[in-house]
């Protein structure tokens, strides 16, 4: 199991990237002066942060930190 | 000169055109790229090396927590390359046929909008100074205004003496404009006085 510390750290990221993206994206909504940038822009930035928020979720499910920590404490305890 | 009828912005009046569209020169934000395209030359590098120097990360109970981390910094490059293009593309100068509007764009929470009517330029001054300014033609331009904020100023834009010729004589021409109203209002007040 995911130590509690760990996944409210992992949280915190998470929800700090998300607000980042939401502000950036309402910027190039609102304050965007030609339309044609936004049907670039707009497009890339949306799906390259889905996809790799998505990835980084999944890579840190499968992290064993149980194992990590536990093999952590006990190099330090020699 | 570039064509920006497809430009708008907030506060746009309906019989205003835009003529110019200014950002910051290129090289200016440059610099920061330099950082981050630093960042990713760590990124893929350590991928590539730091399995070979910590034979436990390529085969072992640390390759999941290594490609996070490498995962978990990419993000990070990612989210700060649009945070340092916001801040450069929306930092903006407008010139219309009617006034100059200064949008400034301090990172994703402050945004500052100045404008100064075209009639109330007094002078104009561009400043480029410096080696790779004048090689590469960009520097600050300087409006100097009889309104309350007497120093309009524009931050290292292409072309300044381009840019001052195009604002002189937008200039010039509301200045006419400003006179040819006054005389015709000269003009019918006189018609209308013989008249009585």
């Amino acid at each position: 199991m995911i130590t509690p510390i760990t996944l409210a750290l992992y949280f915190l990221l998470v929800l700090g990237y998300v607000l980042t993206y939401f502000f950036i994206i309402y910027h190039l909504m609102k304050y965007s002066l030609h339309p044609s940038l936004n049907n670039l822009i707009l497009p890339v930035f949306v799906i390259g942060s889905v996809i790799i928020l998505f990835t980084n979720i999944v890579l840190f499910s499968y992290v064993d930190w149980n194992g990590l920590f536990s093999s952590l404490v006990s190099t330090s305890s020699y | 000169m570039r064509n920006f009828t497809k430009y708008h912005f907030g506060g746009q009046k309906a019989d205003e055109k835009v003529l110019l569209v200014l950002h910051r020169h290129w090289f200016d934000i440059i610099s920061q790229f330099f950082v981050l395209l630093a960042m990713v030359f760590v990124l893929i590098g350590s991928f590539f090396i730091l399995p070979t120097i910590f034979p436990d990360i390529a085969h072992g109970q640390f390759t999941n927590l290594f490609l996070f981390l490498e995962n978990l910094f990419f993000m990070f490059i990612w989210i700060t390359f649009f945070l340092v293009w916001v801040d450069y593309y929306f930092d903006v100068w407008i010139v219309t046929d009617q006034r100059i509007v200064n949008i400034e764009q301090k990172g994703l929470f402050a945004r500052e909008v100045s404008e100064l009517e075209l009639e109330k330029i007094q002078d104009i001054t561009t400043d480029v100074n410096g080696l790779i300014p004048t090689f590469l033609n960009f520097g600050d331009l300087q409006i100097q205004t009889a309104g309350k904020e007497e120093k309009f100023i524009f931050h290292n834009i292409p072309d300044p003496y381009e840019v001052k010729g195009i604002i002189m004589n937008l200039h010039k021409s509301s200045e006419q404009k400003d006179e040819n109203e006054f005389s015709e209002m000269l003009k019918e007040k006189i018609h209308h006085d013989d008249a009585v």
